[in-house]
């Protein structure tokens, strides 16, 4: 099986390009490693409660979010992750939430320990 | 020039704000909902709005639908921030009277253009036909 855009935890390239659009101020990349983590954490616990108490269009809104921040900071898979939970809450099933919001805990600590060896001076 | 920039997500609107800021030397000002836009409106007399479509409380559709049904901002340039928006989206917007769309996430690519474009609106070019961004599937 050939690995997919969607299949890259973190996207160096990605990385870069902030590194780029930073130019000269230095802090801005670590500001926004932090601003991704602090967000996603809370979000993830968000949308494991939403699932808990069946809240489909929180769940939906919140991997929207997520789903964003993720694409922004070059978390490819987790950015993936939340399409596919985004697209089964608007579409009304939850079933498999609680096992998805779990691998996205999982995904989400993974990508957590890539960015700060990633962006670690 | 003063950017009323309008987006709900943290990460977003520290990159796109510190880059109009300390790359373009714009003034920014930040809003997180539709609804904290519209006051920034009255408030801050903003030249020109970079808008996320999909925002809780209320989102960049509805508040471009208020902007241009009222006179004193009819002719205010919105560029619309977006992941993507589909062709239906897209043409709903060019209809509401949107004047650009900028590709989220920022790239440096996307940056230079959006420079480009707040150039032009700076100097007073009239707004040309909003299309929509290229290669876009599913609205974000």
């Amino acid at each position: 099986m050939t690995s997919s855009f969607t299949d890259i935890r973190l996207d160096a390239a990605r990385l870069d390009e902030l590194r780029e659009l930073a130019g000269a101020d230095s802090a801005l990349l670590g500001e926004l490693v932090q601003i991704f983590l602090d967000d996603a954490a809370a979000r993830v616990s968000l949308l494991a409660e939403a699932t808990a108490v069946g809240d489909v269009a929180t769940v939906g809104g919140l991997a929207h979010a997520l789903g964003g921040s993720s694409l922004g900071i070059g978390a490819r898979r987790l950015a993936a992750m939340c399409r596919t939970i985004e697209t089964r809450a608007r579409d009304g099933g939850l079933t498999d939430e609680p096992d998805l919001v779990a691998d996205l805990a999982d995904e989400l600590a993974a990508v957590t320990r890539a960015l700060q060896g990633a962006t670690v001076p | 020039m003063r950017i009323l920039l309008v987006e709900d997500d943290d990460l977003t609107r520290t990159i796109v704000g510190r880059c109009m800021r300390s790359r373009l030397g714009h003034d920014v000002v930040e809003a997180r909902n539709g609804r904290e836009a519209l006051q920034a409106v009255e408030q801050e007399t903003p030249d020109v709005i970079l808008l996320d479509l999909l925002m809780p409380v209320m989102g960049g559709a509805a508040v471009l639908r208020q902007l241009r049904g009222d006179a004193r901002y009819a002719g205010l340039p919105v560029i619309i921030m977006t992941a993507a928006a589909d062709r239906d989206t897209a043409r709903a917007l060019i209809q509401l009277g949107v004047t650009d769309f900028m590709v989220k996430p920022l790239t440096s690519v996307t940056a230079t253009r959006l420079a480009t474009r707040l150039t032009a609106i700076e100097a007073g070019h009239p707004a040309r036909p909003a299309r929509p961004a290229a290669g876009a599937a599913g609205a974000r």
